[in-house]
């Protein structure tokens, strides 16, 4: 069965789980604007801040080694093209390519901080349930005029919803093309086809069918809408952001 | 009470999918809608939750015309869909089953305590947290059940709910449609397995080709029933009562 984890919410009743997913939010935009600026003397003590918080959180720390998988080669290529393309002492030379020292460092600062951000992203994805991020989409939309919000929060869920379906749609496409003879194939544009117009077709199905089932279930825009909350656990959480903003910049 | 007069539909290629079904099913019993594959038992179910009107005559759910008072029916007529991936909506086992509750526009409070009612009532409470994709068949369709639940509709149609199950998910799926009856809902049921759920029913409705060709007891309906292509339960064929699949 399709699990994309990255995705995923992990039930839980730490902190993290009960804060407001508005206030989460402006944490998280608080954190990753101090992982951007930290000087690199600063970064030390993010990244054994970002580990307490993973490890604290209780989140499966295989879980992010198997989401971080899926990031390695992009990370590679963000290293690589810092290493190439930074002007400076050339430390290794192929041809044409040179890698510079200045490159290494900015590259390997460079992947260090999307790390961190990663860790933070999966830390809010992790510990936030789908309807609350729904619920801020909502939120974050409804000072803007002509934007109907709700329409857009049910289709960021329906979206995240269907991921995981669509996976499984192509995965079984690929088993019943692979059951009849088509695995030695080499890619083609005609390989290509045959899986991407059945999923194609079966994907449009299964949005008709569920938005037959919404409707089944009364589905209207006027709906009972998430509750939101303010404690002393949001401002603290907000404080603790925001002194770790500032103290990055101080840095 | 279910009541449908004179009703015909057709998907506009000129061929009847329904033509001139009439017949009503009084408040709390279970009643089974049988018939070969494109015999419109689809069709004749989505035209109870007004999910299509008819073209000729009406469809009455405790006396609100479909036509006339859409919203209102649907309130009262929940339907669980044969391909249960298809009518999850959530992204967790708990936010699909609130789904419903929500668009009726209930307190918050008031939405938890259906969504804790229906998912115990379903077994599915340890599971609240859990993505519904990663639920096994059975799980799924009983979760379908839960979100329809948790609507109190007076009325519950079922397409075809015992498809692609294994015996425990017949069983378990079984068990919610009973109590749903117990419960005082009037339930339909589509299926071509009469096998399953016969035994439980106290009615029993036969359409060939779109149009209702038999309706009542299923005892006086049984013999004879596989002409219209449904297979009759090996029991009867061998003039023995069918045994109920809980037993």
């Amino acid at each position: 069965m399709a699990e994309l984890n990255l995705f995923g919410y992990c039930h839980g009743r730490t902190f993290a789980h009960r804060l407001d997913v508005r206030w989460k939010l402006a944490c998280l935009l608080m954190l990753t604007s101090a992982v951007m600026t930290a000087k690199p003397a600063a970064m030390g003590p993010l990244s054994f801040g970002a580990i307490l918080l993973w490890t604290g959180l209780r989140l499966p720390l295989k879980r992010f080694g198997r989401e971080l998988l899926a990031f390695l080669l992009f990370l590679m290529f963000v290293f690589s093209a810092r290493a190439v393309s930074t002007p400076g002492d050339p430390w290794l030379s192929w041809g044409l390519v040179h890698v510079t020292r200045d490159g290494v460092r900015e590259g390997g600062q460079m992947v260090w901080r999307l790390l961190m951000i990663l860790v933070l992203g999966l830390v809010f994805i992790a510990t936030t349930r789908p309807a609350d991020l729904k619920a801020a989409v909502q939120w974050l939309l409804r000072p803007i005029p002509l934007v109907p919000e709700q329409k857009a929060a049910t289709m960021v869920g329906l979206l995240v919803r269907f991921i995981p379906v669509l996976h499984q749609q192509i995965q079984e496409t690929q088993s019943a093309l692979a059951a009849r003879g088509a695995v030695a194939r080499r890619p083609s544009l005609r390989k290509i086809r045959t899986i991407v117009l059945p999923t194609m077709r079966r994907a449009v199905l299964a949005a008709d069918q569920l938005s037959l089932a919404m409707m089944a279930r009364g589905y209207q825009e006027r709906r009972t809408e998430a509750d939101f909350y303010t404690g002393w656990s949001e401002y603290l959480a907000l404080a603790s952001a925001g002194v770790i903003l500032v103290g990055t910049l101080i840095i | 009470m279910i009541r449908l007069e004179n009703v015909g539909f057709s998907y506009g290629n000129g061929q009847w999918r329904l033509k001139d079904v009439s017949f009503a099913v009084p408040a709390g019993e279970l009643a089974i809608v049988a018939g070969a594959n494109g015999s419109g038992k689809t069709t004749l179910l989505r035209h109870i939750n007004g999910l299509l009107l008819p073209e000729e005559g009406r469809v009455l759910v405790d006396g609100l015309c479909t036509r006339n008072a859409l919203r209102e029916v649907r309130r009262r007529v929940g339907m669980v869909f044969q391909h249960a991936d298809a009518q999850i909506v959530g992204e967790t086992v708990s936010e699909d089953v609130a789904f419903g509750p929500e668009n009726l526009c209930l307190p918050r409070p008031e939405i938890d305590g259906r969504v804790r009612e229906a998912l115990d009532a379903v077994g599915l409470a340890h599971k609240r947290h859990q993505r519904p994709h990663l639920l096994s068949g059975g799980e799924k369709r009983r979760l379908t059940i839960a979100g329809i639940m948790a609507m109190r509709p007076k009325v519950v149609v079922l397409d075809e709910p015992f498809s692609s199950l294994d015996l425990f998910g017949v069983q378990q799926v079984l068990r919610q449609i009973l109590a749903l009856k117990a419960s005082g809902c009037t339930v339909l049921v589509t299926t071509h397995d009469l096998d399953k759920i016969i035994t439980h029913a106290d009615r029993l409705l036969l359409l060939h080709e779109g149009r209702l060709v038999a309706a009542g007891p299923p005892d006086h309906i049984l013999p004879g029933i596989e002409q219209f292509g449904v297979r009759e339960p090996d029991a009867t064929r061998c003039g023995m009562p069918v045994r109920s699949w809980l037993n």
